[in-house]
């Protein structure tokens, strides 16, 4: 398989008082033609910073000082506004943490929906709005809601609505940037179906960024997990799940119950993640890890281990 | 099955509901409503030409054929309260409309622009907020008269009512920005594609909307008083009828040492009930509006 998105050694910092927050910090990955990829991380390990990056959103204090984006071989990092606008939501899209905030209360949602179709393509404004309703259904909502507005949604159709709105024009790479949170769990059930069935039958790359492994174990093929702005394991899935090689991620395994163990407690990880600003030298996790010893003062190199799994610590 | 589009009277009885709740905006309601009825049946309801002289009927209190007396050149003064009306009405919507319109603009710029530009104009709203506007009025009024354009002094009064008005409104309506500009579907708008045109046009503007005709029914109460203003001062077209001109014309002629009360409190009361009605409809739209002022019901 063909990569689609190809991410080399990107460093997006944030500027503060003259010094900077290392949010990403050389970190590597990739997403194949029709894969599913789950980020999951503690909050403030850079997980959006990742995804801001990637479409080039990131507010003015940040930017990204190296690495590249490749999307079908092209760099999004060193794409020209003209080009990356052409990029962005054509090619790859998002749908943004938080949907009750991401629709716009005085506009119908079928308005909403259309209007990246006319920025993108050139068609008349009612063919963009029939497309818009076909979406509409395409993500499960009734067509004769498409002329409402958004506060007359709930959540779980509002998120919905996202979905169809990063659908629009058709993008083969979704970034899904915690699509369920806020969601009651029978929502967050039934939207992760749905981004399955539209993967599938739209063969689309997704990106899925989470704070929560059970979404990653339901929807995902491959998992890439973050500790501190640097990435510390990126694996399939289920091999992930059995035989966890990095010890932030057995933490993160042991951190919540598993019905099929014997009735033991969730475990945490003891101390909190470092301050970004001057994290620790060497391996970032290595004030919290059971294992650390001398070598870990040293930075440790990422490294390929059973053909197609990464992992960076230095005792695997 | 919903129909396709929502109709308009449907969108306007949905407002009318909430409206009709608030007493006090029905009120003001009704009397610009009585006041717009007036203007627009002038020539229905005034028994005679607002400008006729006659000599022979001066200074007479109301009677049967002058409801409202006459003055001291024998004008009736109920025709020529009611042809005012139709003045201040004009002064009022138009001059307002010019004040909404570039107070908007700016409003919406200078919160949307954050950086020099938006501070810039920040600071012009200041400069605009804290000038004594009446000496701004009548020293503008005065030039751009003696500049002799050939455009009616009514209409230059507008203008120069309209340019000076609209700082309240663009403050408002900048802060207003300055929150909609934040919020995420604006991001997410600017990410689909959409340029700076587009986000403001569609996205912002809309949002801050209702704010704009709220401030701007208010508005047109500071408007009127203004024109009644200038008349009064003499600053405005002596030829024609107007609330402020009666005044001005009461004023000059000793109206209240010589008992002629009529003159005087015809016009005043106009003007009082008139400024009362829009600013009521503005209190009662900005009630409606922002939910921590709307009363409770018991």
């Amino acid at each position: 398989m063909t990569a689609l998105l190809q991410v080399n050694a990107l460093k997006t910092f944030y500027r503060a008082d003259g010094d900077y927050v290392k949010a990403v910090d050389d970190v590597s990955f990739h997403v194949d033609v029709g894969e599913s990829l789950g980020l999951a991380g503690e909050s403030g390990c850079g997980k959006t910073t990742v995804a801001l990056s990637l479409m080039r959103l990131l507010p003015p204090n940040a930017s990204i000082l190296g690495g590249e984006i490749l999307y079908d071989g092209q760099d999004i990092v060193k794409m020209s506004d003209r080009r990356l606008r052409r990029t962005r939501w054509k090619k790859i899209s998002i749908v943004f943490q938080g949907a009750m905030n991401a629709l716009n209360p005085v506009k119908r949602i079928v308005e909403q929906i259309a209007e990246p179709i006319l920025l993108h393509e050139k068609i008349a404004k009612d063919e963009a709005t029939r497309r818009a309703e076909r979406l509409v259904e395409l993500v499960g909502i009734d067509k004769s809601r498409a002329r409402d507005y958004p506060h007359e949604f709930s959540g779980g159709m509002r998120q919905r609505v996202m979905i169809a709105m990063a659908l629009a024009c058709e993008p083969r790479l979704v970034i899904l940037d915690e699509p369920t949170t806020a969601l009651d769990v029978m929502t967050k059930m039934q939207i992760q179906q749905l981004v399955k069935d539209i993967q599938k039958e739209m063969s689309l790359s997704t990106i899925l960024i989470t704070h929560d492994l059970s979404v990653i174990a339901e929807t995902c093929e491959k998992v890439a997990i973050m500790y501190a702005g640097k990435l510390v394991e990126h694996a399939d899935v289920v091999t992930m799940f059995e035989n966890p090689l990095h010890p932030y991620t057995s933490g993160l395994l042991k951190g919540f119950p598993n019905i099929h163990a014997s009735r033991e407690l969730p475990v945490s990880i003891p101390g909190s993640p470092p301050d970004l600003l001057h994290p620790p030298p060497g391996c970032r996790f290595a004030p919290r890890c059971p294992l650390a010893s001398k070598e870990c003062e040293v930075d440790p190199p990422g490294k390929t281990v059973d053909g197609n799994r990464y992992v960076a610590c230095w005792k695997r | 099955m919903k129909p396709a589009v929502t109709p308009i009277w449907r969108t306007v009885s949905g407002f009318w509901n909430i409206y009709s709740r608030v007493r006090k905006g029905v009120l003001g309601l009704a009397l610009v409503l009585f006041f717009f009825a007036i203007a627009a049946f002038a020539s229905y309801l005034s028994p005679f030409d607002p400008t006729k002289i006659d000599a022979r009927r001066t200074w007479l209190p109301p009677n049967s054929l002058n409801w409202l007396g006459t003055d001291w050149f024998g004008h009736d003064i109920f025709s020529q309260m009611v042809y005012g009306t139709r003045v201040s009405l004009l002064v009022g919507v138009f001059a307002t409309l010019i004040s909404a319109v570039v107070g908007t603009l700016i409003g919406l710029f200078g919160g949307y622009y954050g950086k020099r530009f938006g501070e810039f104009l920040e600071r012009v709203i200041d400069f605009f907020l804290v000038i004594p506007y009446l000496p701004l009025i009548i020293v503008l009024v005065a030039v751009v008269e003696a500049m002799e354009i050939p455009i009616p002094v009514l209409w230059v009064v507008i203008f120069v009512i309209g340019i000076t008005g609209w700082s309240g409104t663009a403050r408002v309506i900048r802060s207003q920005v300055l929150t909609v500009r934040e919020r995420q579907f604006i991001d997410r708008a600017r990410t689909a594609g959409a340029g700076d045109l587009r986000i403001l046009t569609r996205h912002i503007l809309p949002n801050v909307f209702p704010l704009v005709f709220a401030n701007a029914v208010l508005t047109v109460a500071g408007a009127v008083l203004s024109e009644v203003t200038l008349d009064f001062l003499g600053l405005g077209d002596p030829t024609t009828v107007s609330w402020g001109m009666i005044l001005h014309l009461a004023l000059s002629n000793n109206a209240v040492y010589r008992d002629a009360w009529w003159w005087v409190i015809s016009p005043g009361v106009a003007i009082i009930l008139l400024v009362m009605g829009f600013t009521l409809i503005g209190y009662s739209i900005e009630e409606i509006s922002n939910p921590r002022l709307r009363e409770r019901k018991a």
